[in-house]
Order: structure tokens, then sequence, then C-alpha cells
């Protein structure tokens, strides 16, 4: 039986919420045209797009083939429907598995 | 209740809901195939309330407490910049309350939909939008540890791969909104670099490295105005 890593979650939560509260101190004070803040802004949208890409063709648990093919599916349905975002991840989702059965 | 708490409320319950709701079920169950309990589950998603730090510390070695601290804040570093970017649009009594539920959906949701709403009705929002997520997290993670083992290997993998859509459809439908494409197109390309890190450094690493470069380079090729 493992021992429950209490100690680590604790100190990581509080750790996490520390940065959230950095994030906002640091912001507190500058205008929303500041640079640092349209600086903040792409660091963070890069990341992530970043995750995504990361998501989609890193080694993982479906094969790249299905995930890009689930990806493709999810934006053109994702499109045609209108942007209907659940459409798209039906679909995607749909597209991951079919391709990845047939991938074996 | 104000308004735009209800209104930030019932936005959150639609894809985004799903999204957190398959992300944190994959979680509970994989808490209970640790031989973790739920509690410990649940203090990690309400207290953490970010999947990628949450995955390091669920899967640290015994012994290795601080690595996994570290760790576990590495993988969530961007909540920084996340925060800094949101802090001019909650700015006022309520963003204090709006820091625990900062977290990449909300974070990405409100960076979409705040300019749109009047200043004063922007925190309420949040807070509307962050608690319901949240709370949708929560649950989410008590139903994964409670139907853990039952739940047929290929729909927990399919189930982590619906907030990999979900973010691409949305990180889709804003370039094509004309939103923050440059950055977001920068942080796709920049991506690669990660999967040159050589082995044993966290991919962590390679993700920050990718936002930070991708990110920087949107910034200076920013048109001002």
């Amino acid at each position: 039986m493992t021992e429950t890593p209490w100690a680590p979650l604790l100190v990581a939560a509080l750790a996490t919420l520390g940065l959230r509260a950095v994030g906002i101190a640091l912001a507190w004070r500058l205008p929303a045209s500041h640079p640092a803040i349209a600086w903040a802004a792409a660091v963070s949208e890069a990341a992530l797009s970043a995750w995504v890409v990361l998501a989609l063709v890193s080694p993982g648990s479906w094969p790249v083939a299905a995930r890009l093919a689930g990806a493709g599916m999810g934006l053109a349905v994702f499109f045609l429907a209108g942007r209907r975002l659940l459409a798209g991840m039906a679909a995607g989702l749909a597209a991951v598995w079919a391709v990845g059965a047939w991938l074996g | 209740m104000h308004p735009a708490y209800r209104l930030g409320a019932r936005e959150a319950l639609g894809a985004q809901a799903v999204a957190m709701a398959a992300t944190f079920i994959a979680f509970g169950a994989a808490v209970r195939a640790a031989g973790f309990g739920l509690g410990w589950g649940l203090f990690s998603s309400a207290g953490i309330y970010g999947m990628a730090g949450q995955m390091v510390l669920l899967g640290a070695h015994p012994g290795a407490s601080a690595a996994a601290v570290a760790g576990s804040l590495m993988a969530n570093a961007r909540f920084l910049p996340m925060a800094a970017s949101l802090a001019p649009l909650v700015r006022g009594p309520l963003a204090p309350l709006c820091v625990p539920f900062i977290s990449i959906t909300p974070w990405a949701a409100a960076m979409r939909r705040l300019p749109d709403l009047p200043p004063p009705d922007r925190a309420r929002w949040f807070l509307g939008f962050g608690v319901t997520v949240w709370t949708v997290g929560l649950v989410a993670t008590a139903l994964g540890h409670a139907v853990a083992g039952s739940l047929p290997p290929p729909v927990l993998r399919l189930l982590l791969m619906v907030n990999v859509l979900y973010f691409a459809l949305l990180i889709a439908g804003g370039v094509a909104r004309g939103g923050p494409w440059r950055a977001s197109l920068a942080g796709a390309l920049a991506a690669p670099v990660a999967l040159l890190l050589p082995a044993g450094v966290p991919p962590a690493w390679g993700l920050l490295g990718a936002a930070l470069a991708g990110g920087t380079a949107a910034f200076l090729l920013r048109t001002r105005g």
C-alpha cells in the first residue's frame, strides 16, 4: 500500500496559488495597454497552442496519425457546423477512435 | 445575485464543462489506480486546479517530495503570465476572489469573452464561470474515482483527448476571428523544439521554453495600435 503523499500536495497547492497571486499582483498597477501585459498574454497564448501541438504529436496513448486525424476532422466539422465546439469535439473523438482502431 | 455571475455560470456549462469533466474523470480514475483516496484527489483538483501539475504530483516517486513540488509548479508555471494578462480585466475589489480560479480553461474563455463585457461585470462573470468549471472538476474527480476500474482503457484514453480537441478548436475559432493569431501560431511553431530536449529533462521545460520563445516572438512582431 502506497503512503498517500499529503505533504507535497499541500505545499504544491499553496505554491500554485502563489503563482496566480503573484501574476495578479505584478500586473495590478499596470494599464491594460502596458507592453508587459501584452507580453504575458502572448506567452500564455503561445503556451496554450504549444501544449495542444505537443499533445497531438508527442508519443502518447493514441497513434499520432489517429490524433492528427481527430484534430483535422474536429476542425472541419467545427467550422462546417457554424463553430459549434461540441459538434467538432464529438466528430474529432470519433475520428481518433476510428483511426486508432483501424491502425490497431 | 448579479446577472453577470449567472451569465458566466451559464456560459461555462457548454463545451468547456464537457472538456473539464472528461479530463477530471480521467484524473479521478488515475488517482484511484495509484492507490490514493478520494480526499487526496479532491484536494488536488480543488487546490492545485491545474491538470499538468496534478499529474506530476500523482506520478511522483515516493520520497522525492521536493522534486515533485518543483515539477508540479513548473508544469503550471504558465499560471503566472495568465494571471498577469487577466489582471487588467478583473481589477477591482473582487479580483482577490478570482485568484484561486485562474486556470487554463477559465483564463482562455475569459480572454476571449471579457473584452466584450462592461468593465464592472467582468470579475463577476469570471467568478461565475470559474466557480462553475471548478465545481465540475471536483464532481468529475469524484465520479472518476468512483468508476475507476469499470472504465475500459480505450474510453480512458479517449477522455484524455477531449481537452486537446477542445483547446484546438477554441484556438482555431479565435484565430479565424482575428484573435491572438500571432501568439497562437508562434507557440504552435515553437512547440516541436520541446521534442528535441535531451532525455531526462522534464517535458514542462520544453513547453515553457516554447511558450517563452513563441510568445516573445509574437510580442515583438505585434502591431502596436
